[in-house]
């Protein structure tokens, strides 16, 4: 370390649980950070400010005004342009010792052994199930530790996985999570801020080996409760064999069948045998409806014998949203010919 | 005997509630039946149960007092 790297870091290297000999694992250390999105951008800072040697931005997306509410290393002038490069740009002029690497790319089955081998360590700020299993397949064949984060409007969980041993993602959740996590949900900006500074601190505990670190533990923070609680998992051993990169079943891929509400309409004109079905609750079904059939989402399952098989059945809510789920319980009672009514009721009475 | 149920992220959506109290189950598979029964939409997620903050794969006897977590995967970054 210079002068100048000496002087920046002292706050830190007069902690004796870290000191010169683990600032000195900061320099060397080379972490990569898929994703400069709202878990990201956080990340990347500060381990760009600790001192982290070698850093490398991983994302293909483009700068949207829609980001810039979390994802804090943009700015207006960034608008349309590529994360990976702007996040690189800023984090060189934040700390000039650390080296760079911009990854303007997505991280793919075919390219992740080859990206990943460069480093030491991996961050999961990824924003899909897919990336996220391809982070941890390829951290396990690499035998990499990844510090894990994912978000929820106002909750976030935090894990270690594959670290010395420990526990897989696969370990904690064999299974993706629904469809409707494919679709745009809220979040309160500062959430992922919260949620990357404790994944930013795992990334330093693990290089410097201090402390306790989340390995086959997952922590999860509810900033409306302020609450922190942490859950513990076990390793499960054929996960931690793994030798190839498995294949991901994409859920969001699998399409709930819908109809449209004009759709609808020709069928009505036709005189087509088909089953409306409203699965509102009780009052919303009270303000008026467009089905002959009225069976609340909840109580579907003792309903059956009122659904039948052998002609379409069409699912209807308030705007479409829950019609879809109910498609996937039905098909899970081998229902074939079901399908949910686009935009719901409301965009059926919309083009009357 | 009294098992505390709570619910997190996206399931505590689809439950409309943060917890609730169930009475006489005997086991993580009897309450596992209990919710599914009582929340269907649960059937549309995949989540894991944790009984006092252990995450447990198998069925597990329940006792009185017990405060079982629901957990659900989310991608959002």
């Amino acid at each position: 370390m210079n002068i100048q790297e000496q002087e920046r870091y002292k706050r830190q290297t007069i902690l004796p649980q870290i000191g010169t000999e683990g600032q000195m694992k900061f320099k060397q250390a080379r972490v990569l950070v898929v994703g400069a999105g709202g878990l990201g951008c956080p990340v990347l800072q500060y381990l760009v400010a600790a001192g982290v040697g070698t850093l490398g931005v991983m994302d293909f997306d483009k700068v949207d005004r829609s980001n810039l509410q979390r994802q804090i290393l943009y700015g207006e002038a960034d608008l349309g342009k590529s994360k990976a490069e702007c996040a690189a740009a800023r984090l060189k002029s934040m700390n000039p010792h650390a080296h760079i690497h911009c990854h303007d790319q997505e991280l793919t089955a075919g390219n992740a052994l080859d990206i990943l081998k460069a480093y030491d360590l991996i961050v999961d700020g990824s924003d899909n199930f897919r990336t996220r299993y391809l982070v941890n397949d390829a951290s396990v064949i690499l035998v990499k530790p990844v510090v894990f984060g994912s978000i929820f409007q106002f909750e976030g969980q935090i894990s270690v996985f594959n670290y010395k041993g420990g526990p897989t993602y696969r370990c904690l959740y064999p299974e993706s999570g629904d469809a409707g996590s494919c679709m745009e949900s809220g979040v309160l900006g500062v959430l992922p801020g919260t949620v990357g500074c404790l994944m930013a601190t795992e990334v330093l505990k693990i290089i410097s080996g201090s402390g306790e670190v989340l390995r086959g533990k997952l922590l999860v923070y509810d900033a409306l409760k302020n609450s922190f609680n942490s859950f513990s998992f076990n390793a499960v051993a054929k996960n931690l064999e793994l030798k190839s990169i498995l294949p991901f079943q994409d859920e969001c891929v699998l399409e709930i069948p819908e109809i449209s509400a004009e759709e609808l309409r020709d069928k009505f004109k036709s005189q087509a045998a088909i089953q409306l079905i409203d699965i509102r609750e009780e009052p919303e079904y009270a303000s008026g409806t467009i089905a002959d059939t009225f069976i609340p989402m909840r109580t579907l399952l003792d309903n059956l014998n009122r659904i039948p098989r052998d002609i379409p059945v069409i699912l209807h809510c308030q705007k479409g949203s829950r019609s879809r789920s109910a498609v996937k319980i039905l098909q899970e009672q081998g229902y074939r010919n079901v399908w949910s009514l686009k935009k719901g009721i409301e965009g059926y009475l919309n083009i009357l | 005997m009294q098992i505390t149920v709570l619910f997190f992220g996206p399931l505590a959506e689809i439950s409309g509630l943060d917890q609730i109290q169930v009475p006489d189950v005997s086991d993580t598979s009897t309450l596992t039946g209990y919710l599914l029964g009582a929340y269907p939409l649960l059937k549309s997620q995949s989540w894991k149960l944790a009984v006092n903050k252990e995450l447990c794969p198998a069925n597990r006897d329940l006792q009185d007092g017990d405060i079982v977590a629901l957990l659900a995967p989310f991608a959002g970054g």
